[in-house]
């Protein structure tokens, strides 16, 4: 038998020993539910009232989608800017919404930030909107314009040319705040040339969604991963079943390239099952309306000039990528602690850590390097960290780097791991 | 076939658990006695390519202990070693073979053979981890014996089995010696006595006693009083 055969009948093994603990099925299950519920549970945890009457966050969001979609197509211009201001300034600011949240970007931190009022109480800050048939039919827009200019009075008000110089005001704040260089502002500004302007406003709710959920579903993945890879090695140490494995025949190169492969089809494939259990909720939900239409549709902030579609794919690439490198560092430090304990323990604390911890971006070099690991770097605002990395006089963006970054690594320590397995123990 | 142990040390901090171990086996049936501690495990991993001497040689037939040439010749049954408790016996049996590099047909005959041998065909489609102390000492024996080797390796292998168990596997181990180099650790002397072609006897890591060994003869007797004269040599030195 030639050795890829070996591999490949060993592979099916150690899927088979993953698989096989009920620990591993029951966190994918836990997991699997919850990447479907998050968009549920976005709808569910919020309520208005129209009129006197009650309605369902599913019920507005339905609203919402109808209004969006009639507007989908439409240049945001002086004429639908005209329209949707007179269409809410004939409606008397009266509150009659028991709770109603609205909410803004910050263009520095990209931080949306919900103002929610109630009891008809007008906040300085922020002004209720009467929800009524003509003006909500304009809502996405106002919307939309809101999460531009950062004011919900400044969006009743603004022109095209003031809508675009806000915008652009905005960004180079962002890149003043990320304490970007000339040239990369020069390759900001070259991007944005691409971006037509005008924007045309199309409907893409269901990947918005997305792109706000890609931040606790790279948490679920590190966490489903932790669990069920760390004992992948350690397990072999602690039942002193390495005795058995490292005298036979193949059990050295061959069994750890079978290891480290079933360990990569599982977290790949968890990645998939996150993801596409999150996107088939968010389609379900909100439609896949969208996927051709510009990203500044749904993250205004962003300078690349792509579709919506291919924001997703960028997204969904990175997330499998992330995945693997999850797997690998999870094998790697399996075999190296010989606890799997440790190895969780080690992880979920670098979860913890970073999701509570950041490097402000005037610590330039420190807070590039921080956002690119992989617990910072899949969250929509990466879209518009627009600091980048010079390669032998070619800028590469985050993704771009941290794409590059995440396979040396995980082939680093994939070789470093063989190292450690395939050594003669000396103890 | 000889293998050959050139000189071989091995020492854990203060302790040495081999110590400068030279030995030349050949077809045959050899068995290792020694107390606790005395360094046979030590030994036998080393011989097996799972522990790093600290110096001296081990190879079959000119083949190095570390190369795949070497380990397809081996087998090992380890002293204390766990299982995948998830796995059917079978399971564990055809994980075994591939590792060893046996052809699917081939091995699921010989695991047949094998099971059969232990008295495990009735529970091999079993979880192990319903089995019990004497069944998975059973399944162990079998997996060492998987790839027909021309080195096998037993660490205690008479632990958790039966007094009708250890008569069945000496019967068995007996034929064995004459295809193949078999080395027997055990501190129990009877598990040797009447098998053993050559008795090797180990204590602080050094090789006390090698020779060929009489049957008819006591060998209970004759390692007691080798230990106890090593004993009192070891306390006269200090």
């Amino acid at each position: 038998m030639n050795q890829i055969h070996i591999i490949r009948l060993l592979y099916g093994f150690e899927l088979k020993k993953i698989f096989m603990r009920k620990t591993t099925w029951i966190i994918l299950g836990i997991m699997t539910v919850l990447s479907v519920w998050i968009p549920f549970a976005d709808l569910s945890s919020i309520g208005y009232s129209i009129d006197g009457k009650d309605i369902s966050g599913y019920e507005m969001m339905l609203m919402d989608r109808d209004a969006a979609r009639k507007l989908s197509g439409r240049v945001i211009d002086d004429q639908l800017l005209k329209e949707m201001q007179s269409a809410y300034h004939r409606n008397p600011k009266e509150d009659n919404s028991k709770e109603q949240a609205d909410y803004t970007v910050d263009f520095s931190t990209g931080m949306e930030s919900a103002f929610v009022s109630g009891d008809g109480e007008d906040s300085p800050e922020h002004e209720n909107i009467n929800i009524d048939g003509t003006a909500h039919s304009y809502s996405p827009v106002l919307s939309y314009i809101t999460k531009i200019v950062e004011n919900s009075n400044l969006a009743l008000e603004v022109d095209e040319t003031q809508l675009y110089q806000e915008r652009r005001n905005g960004l180079s704040q962002t890149w003043n705040d990320q304490l970007l260089t000339e040239d990369e502002i020069a390759y900001w500004t070259d991007q944005e040339a691409q971006i037509t302007v005008p924007f045309t406003y199309e409907y893409a709710g269901g990947w918005d969604a997305l792109f706000e959920h890609i931040f606790p579903l790279n948490f679920m993945l590190l966490l489903l991963i932790a669990v069920c890879l760390s004992n992948v090695f350690s397990t072999e140490h602690l039942h002193r079943t390495n005795q058995l494995i490292l005298s036979s025949r193949y059990g050295k190169t061959p069994l750890y390239l079978a290891k480290l492969s079933a360990g990569l089809t599982f977290g790949i494939s968890c990645a998939f099952l996150l993801f596409l259990g999150n996107a088939s909720a968010c389609i379900r939900l909100y439609g896949a309306d969208g996927l051709h239409a510009a990203l500044q549709n749904v993250l205004p902030a962003s300078s690349r000039p792509v579709s919506v579609g291919r924001a997703v794919l960028i997204l969904f690439g990175l997330f499998l990528t992330v995945s693997m490198l999850y797997s690998i560092v999870t094998m790697f430090l399996s075999e190296w602690l010989k606890r799997s304990a440790a190895v969780m323990a080690i992880l979920t604390g670098f979860m913890l850590l970073t999701m509570m911890f950041d490097i402000p971006y005037s610590y330039r070099i420190a807070s590039q390097a921080y956002d690119l690991l992989p617990t910072t770097l899949l969250v929509e605002w990466q879209f518009w960290d627009d600091r980048l990395f010079s390669v032998f006089g070619t800028y590469l963006t985050n993704f771009q780097i941290a794409w590059t970054a995440y396979f040396m690594i995980g082939i680093l320590l994939a070789w470093m791991g063989k190292r450690l397995y395939v050594r003669i123990s000396r103890q | 076939m000889e293998l050959i142990i050139d000189h071989v040390s091995k020492q854990y901090q203060n302790k040495i658990a081999a110590d400068n171990i030279s030995l030349k086996l050949m077809k045959g049936i050899y068995g290792l006695l020694g107390e606790n501690g005395a360094g046979k495990t030590t030994l036998m991993r080393m011989i097996c390519g799972v522990l790093k001497p600290d110096s001296g040689t081990i190879a079959m037939d000119g083949l190095d202990v570390a190369t795949e040439e070497y380990r397809s010749h081996l087998g090992y049954l380890p002293q204390n070693f766990g299982y995948y408790p998830e796995f059917t016996g079978m399971d564990f049996l055809l994980y075994m073979s591939v590792l060893k590099g046996m052809p699917k047909t081939q091995a699921k005959r010989r695991i047949q053979e094998l099971l059969e041998l232990v008295s495990l065909q009735d529970v091999s489609r079993k979880k192990i981890k319903t089995y019990s102390g004497g069944m998975k000492q059973r399944l162990g024996i079998a997996q060492a014996l998987l790839n027909r080797p021309q080195l096998l390796v037993l660490d205690e292998p008479t632990a958790g089995l039966d007094p009708k168990e250890r008569v069945r596997f000496r019967n068995m181990i007996d034929r064995l010696g004459d295809e193949s180099i078999v080395l027997l650790s055990t501190h129990i002397v009877s598990d040797i006595e009447h098998i053993a072609d050559v008795v090797l006897m180990m204590q602080g890591g050094k090789l006390i006693y090698q020779g060929e060994w009489d049957s008819e003869k006591d060998l209970e007797d004759f390692y007691l009083q080798n230990i106890s004269t090593q004993n009192i040599s070891d306390k006269k030195t200090s």
